[in-house]
């Protein structure tokens, strides 16, 4: 294997890479108020279908993830409004609503089967990068992968050098303390399981505008519960999200590029290697929790009552 | 104002459950599973298909329409397979008065299969068409107990009594193929883009390959199976792996143009199975083959409903027009052409001679020896690769 092929599978799991690391700065962010936001997948295929339908329709890939944004803060706000108003279990709710999603965007998306999207994004060209050829597969990414990693550095700022985001992380370990400085814990909780819900939204509509221009049922094909696994691998610090999403994608392409080499390994177990880091990362995580203590939220899925202990 | 919130999302979700539950007008049969539940009983409690078929045209003959239906494991939507079959359904439909076909999407092989072929049968449909190989156990269970409904399935295997299979000898085309791209390769690797491994796609496969190194002995073939016939990003990936690897002339076993695409992004060339999918890929699309089962379909129910129909297992050759080559494109030089026609022209007297010995396999074994040719029931349980493909599936010995 040599550099020109390892850079190709650095530049391939970026690319792979970037709709969980939309995803999981957005559940990092939801989870740390003290949301278990499981609706990822149904809101990945819902951001899927919502900006490739209006990208069709409207010819320009912006309108869609417009669309996308609309659309996903509104689910997120019905789920915050099951999870944080209601107090409903918060992994029964997500679970269920995944399912919902997934077949009401299976439902919505089939005029949309086979249809060729003519705007979606493509990678941006760098002229300066002509003199380092073997660089290019990094770099030259489209526009949303940089946008990824800009959030993923203001997710970071925001958490732990502002005021607000004190009063996240407030709201996910401690609410009652929160409460009691006149920050509203309901508001907080529904703003970030919003915020979350949009990252989602766009990590979706990433599948199919700019990864795989189509749109077929199920084309998160997981991702949105592997994002959770990725988001205990990130310690819940929005920093760590993008070595995880892009480990991960990294691990995808080699797959793919291993058994074009034709190692002798059966394609079945190559399309299972991708998954076997995030286990190892859940076992390791698991086991560092029983020493030492858990590092999630500690509030995480627990409802807010205001005025109960 | 919590009491209205509950209610209005529980109408929120029934309306949607009602939206998906009506039927479109004419033609087509009963609601869609969504393929996504994770319970198949659960979708399948879906009324019975002849509940919701489309009424009969208002000029129906007083005598009774044999009734078809077409069973798909995906979506016609797929701009290969499925929508190839459903092209021709329409043709059929079309050409014939004394058929009314429908067609059921998303029927999953297994027991729901199993189910939808069962109430298909007791009302009253007598031609059931079954357009993947993976009804083939399905059919022969629901055959065995109705005997006079008969069972037109695609590249299956058995014959029974009311079971017939079919599927046109694609082997010829892609050897064709196979000469054209040994010509057009210049890293003298080619990529297929496979979807799971089964005797028929490496039949195309190793034809493809036998085809190429007729013209040119250094080609080899690298194959990427993605275990499923449908998933256009993981095709993608799988073809942009392959042109990463080198090839510069990409195929494919699944049923979308995603290779296309991908071939045409990475400036290299693409050839394609059950459509001509130049639209995705103007400069990278070389040929393909591309079916037309309407000639397959229409004399099969004609013979049905005129009572010659006996059951066999039909493999209609190019020149029966079930299957044809797209046109070429401009790549293709006068060279490659002459090639093509001097090999169909063979074909006439010696359709399979491209399974004429030796060929040895991967592993170096002689699989077919000088002078023998490879026989029907060593086509239909092939598991191996001829020598000079490169996959990470092992050969069985």
């Amino acid at each position: 294997m040599d550099l020109r092929t390892i850079l190709w599978i650095i530049g391939m799991g970026i690319t792979a890479g970037t709709p969980l690391l939309y995803a999981a700065i957005g559940e990092v962010l939801a989870e740390r108020s003290g949301v278990l936001n499981l609706g990822l997948e149904g809101l990945m295929l819902m951001g899927a279908i919502t900006g490739y339908m209006f990208a069709s329709l409207t010819g320009d890939k912006w309108i869609g993830i417009l669309a996308v944004i609309v659309i996903s803060a509104f689910l997120g706000a019905i789920l915050a409004l099951l999870m944080v108003t209601y107090r409903a279990n918060q992994v029964a709710t997500g679970i269920a609503f995944t399912i919902f999603c997934t077949g009401l965007s299976a439902l919505i998306g089939k005029p949309y089967i086979g249809v060729v999207a003519t705007d979606t994004f493509k990678k941006i060209r760098m002229p300066f990068l002509d003199g380092v050829p073997m660089l290019k597969p990094i770099f030259e990414q489209d526009i949303l992968v940089y946008i990824a990693v800009i959030l993923c550095i203001a997710a970071w700022f925001f958490v732990y050098k502002t005021k607000a985001g004190l009063h996240l992380r407030a709201a996910g370990d401690n609410p009652a303390t929160l409460d009691s400085l006149g920050v509203s814990v309901y508001k907080v909780r529904y703003i970030y399981t919003i915020v979350g819900s949009i990252l989602a939204g766009i990590a979706g509509a990433y599948l199919s505008l700019a990864y795989s221009p189509s749109w077929i049922e199920g084309m998160a094909a997981g991702r949105g519960w592997l994002t959770i696994a990725l988001v205990n691998f990130a310690l819940w610090k929005p920093q760590n999200t993008i070595t995880g999403a892009y480990l991960f994608g990294i691990f995808y392409a080699l797959s793919y590029r291993l058994e074009a080499m034709g190692i002798a390994v059966p394609s079945y177990f190559l399309r299972m290697f991708p998954y076997v880091l995030p286990l190892v990362i859940l076992i390791l995580v698991s086991w560092r929790a029983k020493q030492k203590g858990s590092i999630a939220p500690k509030t995480l899925a627990v409802p807010y009552l205001r005025g109960s202990k | 104002m919590k009491k209205f919130a509950v209610c209005f999302l529980i109408l929120a979700m029934l309306s949607s459950l009602l939206v998906g539950c009506a039927t479109s007008p004419t033609g087509s049969a009963s609601p869609t599973a969504t393929a996504s539940s994770p319970s198949p009983t659960a979708t399948a409690s879906s009324p019975s298909p002849t509940a919701t078929v489309s009424s009969p045209s208002p000029t129906a003959s007083p005598e009774a329409k044999m009734k078809v239906a077409f069973l798909y494991d995906t979506t016609v939507g797929d701009f290969g397979w499925y929508y190839g079959h459903e092209k021709a359904r329409k043709l059929t439909q079309a050409a014939l008065d004394f058929v009314e076909t429908s067609y059921l999407e998303n029927v999953t092989p297994g027991a729901q299969a199993e189910r939808v072929m069962t109430e298909l049968c007791n009302s009253g449909y007598s031609v059931i068409v079954a357009a993947t190989s993976g009804y083939e156990a399905d059919s022969l269970k629901v055959a065995e107990k109705f005997p006079n409904v008969k069972f037109l399935n695609c590249c299956g295997v058995t014959v029974t009594a009311n079971v017939e299979t079919f599927y046109p000898l694609t082997t010829q085309i892609w050897y064709m193929l196979g000469q054209v791209a040994g010509k057009l390769t210049k890293s003298n690797v080619l990529g297929m883009v496979g979807a799971v491994v089964f005797p028929v796609d490496l039949q195309i496969q190793n034809a493809w390959l036998l085809g190429a190194q007729s013209v040119n002995p250094a080609v080899t073939e690298r194959i990427i199976y993605i275990n499923t016939y449908y998933d256009p990003a993981a095709e993608r990936d799988a073809a942009l792996a392959l042109i990463d690897a080198g090839a510069d002339v990409i195929a494919q076993a699944t049923n979308d143009p995603a290779h296309v695409q991908a071939a045409e992004e990475k400036g290299v060339y693409a050839m394609s199975q059950f459509e001509d999918m130049r639209q995705f890929g103007a400069n990278a699309y070389v040929s393909g083959d591309v079916f037309f089962w309407e000639k397959y379909y229409i004399p099969t129910l004609q013979a049905i409903h005129d009572g010659s129909w006996k059951a066999r297992s039909f493999w209609p050759d190019i020149f029966s027009g079930v299957a044809g080559m797209a046109d070429f494109g401009p790549m293709v030089t006068d060279e490659m052409k002459a090639l093509v026609a001097a090999s169909k022209e063979k074909m006439k007297t010696d359709p399979e001679f491209f399974w004429k010995g030796p060929i040895k396999d991967v592993n170096g074994t002689v699989r077919v020896e000088a002078g023998k040719q490879l026989t029907q029931e060593q086509l239909l349980s092939m598991d191996w690769w001829v020598q000079g493909v490169v996959t990470s599936m092992k050969s069985n010995p």
